[in-house]
């Protein structure tokens, strides 16, 4: 599947939903645990990202119930949702190896100095 | 002096800068969102959030999609059902109640009789009974949803036990059919507000409209059969109600008319068994035949367009 990278948002987004269907408040709350308190979702970003993300597929609303006279509405992820967030996952791995294996090599010494991977 | 309105009120002027399809569809929870994650004793929102929501709204308006409310037409439909119903019913009663003030005198056998205790209970107690189980789901399902639901059963089975109506197993049905409303959707909050201001003058008038036009037929046949004028004023009634129904927000006014029918159908059946001689049935219940027909046709074809152009009645679940 070819897709762009995953804006921060939407990637914490779809983390929050892997662990299972959340209402727009759990997302929000989810998501400012999962960053350690780095990123705070707005409701105006929250939304753009779910139409976003419900319109290709990736998410889909769940049940909706009614809470101290408001609606919730839980959403969830879809297969294809899920295969997006592995898809970006395994790439940010791929990434973080990189990465991790180019600072080894600085640790270690002048090998670094003027080369590439 | 803190107005815990305030916020929400501010809130909702922020939103209005979203596409009204989007309101519809994301309106109140988003709402229910904001108010959450404000903080304690905040009566303006954030500057940020206020932003946020403004940058939200262009980007909706820019895109202009579909929005995924989880194919909840008909979890919405049963939602404005919920009060689609009792208003119907509220509206039939104050209609009978005024026809019945002005026939009160030729209903009762001895006017002189009226202080006589055993008239109380078929003229008093029975109606205000009648009435009060007809206010008192839709005013409980505002908090207490579960407890609405057995209030509609009560009700289903006083009417068909103790109401004198010609046409009470229809209401027993349209009690049945508001706790299935209750039960299968989002709520009658959700309900009232999936409706604008002119939806609701729309639903109440098409209540009244078809109320109007059961009891134009209705009393006229009690006395004598109706004239052709009472037929055509009924029919009309009736046709402006329908008009009305469909005039609420696609796809929910067609799929109305669908669940409002329902409590037309025994009627119908009535009709297929009823005793020669009691031929005044076909006009007491013609508007609710009348919608019936057009509710089955609703169903033919939508039926026909989803065999053609693979389904639009959720399709247009986000729309006007």
């Amino acid at each position: 599947m070819s897709r762009q990278t995953l804006r921060e948002p939407t990637f914490l987004i779809l983390t929050a939903l892997a662990a299972g269907p959340q209402h727009g408040y759990g997302i929000m709350t989810d998501v400012t645990r999962i960053s350690a308190g780095r990123v705070k979702l707005r409701a105006g970003t929250l939304y753009a990202a779910l139409d976003r993300l419900s319109s290709e597929g990736a998410v889909e609303v769940d049940r909706e119930e009614i809470f101290d006279g408001r609606l919730r509405r839980y959403y969830t992820l879809t297969a294809s949702g899920a295969q997006v967030l592995a898809d970006e996952v395994a790439r940010m791995q791929a990434n973080a190896a990189v990465a991790g294996k180019r600072l080894k090599r600085l640790a270690a010494g002048p090998a670094f100095a003027g080369g590439a991977a | 002096v803190s107005d815990p309105d305030a916020l929400e009120r501010r809130y909702r002027r922020l939103l209005a800068w979203y596409p009204a399809e989007h309101r519809r569809a994301r309106g109140e929870e988003m709402i229910a969102v904001l108010l959450a994650s404000a903080g304690p004793g905040q009566r303006r929102p954030y500057l940020a959030d206020a932003l946020d929501l403004i940058k939200g709204a262009l980007q909706a308006r820019l895109r202009r999609g579909r929005y995924d409310t989880g194919d909840i037409g008909w979890r919405d439909t049963f939602a404005v059902a919920s009060v689609a119903v009792p208003a119907t019913l509220a509206m039939t009663w104050i209609v009978g109640i005024v026809i019945w003030a002005f026939t009160a005198r030729s209903r009762i056998p001895d006017p002189a009789a009226t202080v006589n205790a055993g008239l109380l209970i078929p003229l008093i107690v029975i109606p205000l009974v009648a009435m009060l189980l007809i206010v008192l789901p839709p005013v409980a399902a505002l908090r207490y949803r579960r407890t609405a639901v057995l209030a509609c059963v009560i009700a289903a089975l006083f009417y068909a036990m103790f109401v004198p109506f010609l046409d009470r197993e229809s209401y027993s049905l349209a009690f049945l059919l508001e706790a299935v409303a209750l039960l299968a959707g989002s709520g009658p909050l959700r309900g009232m507000r999936l409706l604008s201001r002119k939806d609701r003058i729309a639903l109440c008038s098409a209540a009244l409209a078809l109320s109007v036009a059961r009891y134009l037929l209705a009393f006229p046949v009690i006395e004598q059969p109706p004239s052709s004028l009472v037929i055509v004023l009924s029919v009309a009634a009736a046709a402006a109600g329908l008009a009305l129904l469909q005039a609420l927000p696609a796809p929910i006014g067609r799929r109305l008319i669908i669940l409002l029918a329902i409590p037309a159908y025994p009627s119908i059946l009535w009709l297929t068994v009823a005793p020669a001689g009691r031929t005044e049935a076909e006009f007491i219940y013609a508007p609710t035949i009348a919608l019936a027909c057009v509710a089955a046709a609703l169903i033919l074809r939508s039926r026909h367009r989803r065999a053609g152009t693979s389904g639009d009645l959720t399709s247009t679940d986000a729309s006007g």
